[in-house]
């Protein structure tokens, strides 16, 4: 967390509500998302219980596992899920359409799609559902590298353009964090409550009882004392080849009552950031994202199989390739976004100031041009590389910092690549440089024989059990 | 002092401690209200309640059920499976030897102390065996118990674990439901598996101490029998504690002593069976101010007064709420509303200097990218 957001808390926390932490939002999002609402059952780290899922907020598709120990009963709420998730990535895909952006509720409810995809194709169940299952892996793993946002976690979300009055712990609880943006959200949450009462009270209060939902991927443990008793007696009557709709929809209607709230709150989450001005960088962001995903529907369509585990070698180059993509989103968010600007100042990655003079000096045989800004303060030293805030190309160092009248700097950078007639800043207006620089996007070479710490200890496994 | 503790709980319900509770007893060393409760052993669950806040705690019984599950696995047919994960390692199943001091003294509800008691004397009596050389290679421990004293307070811990000889040392073996997935354990459980076994492994050292025994017997790598993958099938990770036995020995060290939170909380007791029903919170809140409690974010998963706690310290402003940076930029700051008021632009005292710079700092770049 950066000084600026650590202040921005500090607001927060004084006014009651959310505070901007960027002007536009830098990432894209789907008109109709792929919403993806769902528990597991607690100690049950590779189970499908329940779940709503699904593209209109008003139609979701509902899965059940009475009992997800019980494998066919899980093998059932697979093979529903791959139904549902085949059809509208195949769809989407086959008419080249967008690939399907997946919402979840945080973090944690993403990496555990991953488990849940990985039981899916382990149980080879049938096609559909090992390529349902290589679907939800890669889209859990897409979750790690940095720009991407094929899936969505909604905390992830609302942090990025607002931040809270509460501590990150507390902000990965989802209607938690929901409270800071709207409390009125609370009434579509708890049934009963009335949009005023939940907007009478404090944000303490509202996030307080929020946090009492279970937004993760568990049920809440109260909750399981009861959910116990109808499971047992569940299978009980199952065992003796007999069925009771009365206890089933005693189960169902319990569980959905633990999953509805997190279905709305994404929903609600979704909706908030989506109106929020998209940047320009973020669909050049979704075009790569788009790209990657059509590449590998098209090898997992064709056959391909997903390993469970990544060689270090590919570790290492998925990793340069991740920070590369970051780097470059870092930079563009800053020359986008006024908020980031703020936020690189304090960190002393950007500098704002006046230019002062625009011109040309001769070292050697050629002419070079010169920038000089005046700065209230800058703790940028002579030497460091400096970018154009309005034209990224241009590229520059700083050769000198002298003082000013009345405390003030002046910073003079050499312009070193990219200036033309048409990119150069104004005499007299203000401007900013920023010291990030490019990724370059090229690789580093990998080396044939890689140091004994990109080695394998052991094989990945590939599908097993 | 345990007069002190004694009225400090009075007739409120108690609990027991386990090795989760006792090595966040130690690792807690912040908050002193917390530490003089759990020394005394008071249900906080219960205070909690009483104090208007519903502490989600405990398992889920569909998490115990699976933990009872796997952990009859690993032990059916005389802990077959286990001794055959364990025999690659150098165990000698052939010779086997082991105590179920479960089945020696059962639980009984009623006297939970003593039967602790009587495990705990019969778990020394195995382990100084074992150390001295006198006991069968093959000889496992199981549902022991162990007496840790812990800075100034002596704490009975329930052990749900095996120790075992081999090579010349003992090893604590940890059977866990959580899965190896594709030879990795999630960071989080592993931590957690950590700092519980840390506490055995502690308590284990100081006993062969107190025996006059080498404590480098006991091994700092501990084994996790956790489920294979996806399924139930049994699998043993070596597993290296001493980061965490370190730590745990130096807060240990650090602890405030007990008789010096009594001196400063003077005599209160969480017991309230006396008090006017309308007074009762209150004298709770009071009570819990006076004891020293410190809160932070991380207490929520932790500690069932946190509720409580963080109320108090949203009304107080208490930087400490939303922790990390935020905690970090108020350094001289006396509450939240106060850094608010600087961040406006109010006047600073020297204290303040630091924070009044940064605001300063961030009031002038949102001017500037405002022109």
């Amino acid at each position: 967390m950066s000084k600026y957001r650590a202040m921005l808390k500090l607001r927060a926390f004084q006014e009651g509500v959310a505070q901007p932490y960027r002007e536009l939002r830098h990432f894209y999002v789907a008109d109709r998302p792929f919403v993806l609402a769902y528990v597991q059952m607690a100690g049950e780290t590779f189970s499908l219980w329940a779940c709503l899922c699904g593209r209109d907020r008003d139609d979701p598709y509902w899965i059940v596992a009475d009992d997800p120990r019980n494998r066919d009963l899980q093998s059932e709420a697979f093979a529903s899920l791959a139904e549902v998730l085949n059809r509208e990535i195949g769809s989407s895909m086959a008419n080249d359409l967008e690939p399907l952006q997946i919402w979840v509720s945080n973090a944690g409810a993403g990496a555990n799609l991953a488990r849940i995809g990985r039981v899916m194709r382990a149980r080879q169940v049938s096609d559909e559902v090992s390529l349902a299952g290589a679907y939800l892996d890669l889209y859990a793993q897409s979750m790690a590298a940095p720009t991407s946002v094929l899936c969505m976690a909604a905390t992830e979300a609302l942090g990025r353009q607002r931040a809270t009055g509460q501590s990150d712990f507390e902000d990965a609880n989802l209607a938690s964090q929901l409270m800071w943006w709207d409390r009125r959200v609370l009434a579509k949450l708890f049934p009963g409550l009335k949009a005023a009462a939940a907007k009478a009270m404090s944000v303490f209060e509202a996030a307080a009882k929020a946090e009492k939902l279970p937004m993760g991927t568990l049920t809440s443990p109260s909750a399981d004392e009861d959910l116990d008793d109808v499971v047992r007696q569940l299978g009980v009557i199952r065992r003796e080849g007999r069925t009771s709709p009365k206890l089933t929809k005693q189960l169902h209607d319990a569980l959905y009552a633990q999953v509805l709230p997190i279905w709305e709150a994404i929903w609600e989450a979704r909706n908030v950031v989506s109106k929020i001005r998209e940047s320009a960088s973020a669909s050049e962001r979704w075009q790569q994202d788009s790209r990657g995903f059509r590449w590998q529907y098209d090898y997992l369509v064709g056959g391909g199989k997903r390993r469970f585990t990544d060689s270090p070698m590919r570790a290492a180059k998925l990793l340069a390739q991740w920070e590369a993509a970051q780097a470059d989103a870092a930079r563009d968010e800053v020359a986008e976004d006024r908020l980031a600007l703020v936020e690189a100042v304090l960190d002393n990655e950007a500098v704002i100031g006046t230019v002062k003079k625009v011109e040309k000096k001769k070292i050697g045989k050629r002419e070079h041009p010169f920038i000089t800004l005046a700065v209230d303060e800058t703790e940028l030293t002579k030497g460091a590389d400096v970018w154009w805030r309005d034209n990224l190309k241009v590229k520059g160092c700083i050769t000198a910092i002298e003082p000013l009248k009345a405390e003030r700097l002046q910073v003079t950078i050499h312009v070193t690549a990219g200036m033309t007639k048409h990119a150069m800043p104004a005499v007299g207006s203000s401007t900013a440089f920023i010291t990030l620089p490019p990724s370059f996007g090229v690789q580093a070479p990998m080396p044939d024989n890689p140091p004994w710490t990109h080695r394998l200890r052991v094989e990945p496994v590939d599908d097993d059990e | 002092m345990e007069q002190w503790l004694e009225n400090l709980a009075g007739t409120s319900k108690r609990v027991r401690l386990n090795a989760r509770t006792a090595s966040a007893l130690v690792t807690s060393t912040r908050c002193n209200a917390r530490r003089a409760l759990d020394v005394a052993r008071i249900d906080k669950s219960v205070v909690a309640a009483a104090l208007g806040f519903d502490a989600q705690r405990g398992q889920s019984p569909f998490a115990l059920g699976r933990g009872n599950q796997f952990e009859r696995r690993v032990k059916k047919d005389e802990y077959l499976e286990l001794i055959e994960l364990l025999s690659p390692m150098g165990f000698d199943g052939a010779v086997s030897d082991i105590h179920d001091l479960r089945d020696d003294v059962p639980f009984a509800p009623n006297n939970a102390d003593e039967v602790l008691a009587n495990r705990a004397a019969l778990t020394r009596k195995a382990i100084v065996e074992i150390a001295k050389g006198e006991a069968p290679p093959g000889r496992l421990i199981d549902g022991g118990a162990l007496e840790w004293t812990i800075g100034d307070m002596p704490v009975r811990l329930e052990v749900d674990a095996l120790a075992w000889w081999v090579g010349g040392k003992l090893r604590v073996i940890e059977v866990k439901s959580f899965p190896v997935e594709w030879g990795q354990i999630p960071k989080e459980k592993v931590v957690a598996a950590s700092w519980q076994t840390a506490v055995y492994v502690a308590a284990l050292q100081d006993l062969l101490q107190s025996e006059g025994l080498d404590p480098s017997l006991i091994s700092t790598e501990i084994f996790l029998v956790c489920p294979h993958n996806t399924g139930m099938k049994p699998e043993l990770v070596r597993h290296e504690i001493s980061p965490q036995l370190r730590l745990l020995r130096q807060h240990a060290n650090k602890q405030v002593p007990i008789a010096e939170i009594a001196d400063r909380a003077g005599d209160v007791t969480i017991d309230v069976s006396t008090v006017a029903p309308s007074e009762r919170q209150q004298t709770l809140r009071n009570t819990i101010a006076k004891l020293g409690p410190a809160y932070q974010p991380s207490c929520l998963s932790t500690c069932e007064l946190a509720g409580h706690c963080r109320s108090v310290a949203q009304t107080n402003g208490d930087p400490s709420v939303m922790g990390g940076e935020v905690l970090q930029v108020s350094i001289g700051i006396s509450s939240l509303h106060r850094a608010a008021g600087l961040l406006a632009g109010a006047k600073a005292t020297t204290d303040e200097a630091d924070f009044a710079e940064l605001a300063a700092d961030i009031r002038k770049a949102e001017a500037d990218v405002q022109r």
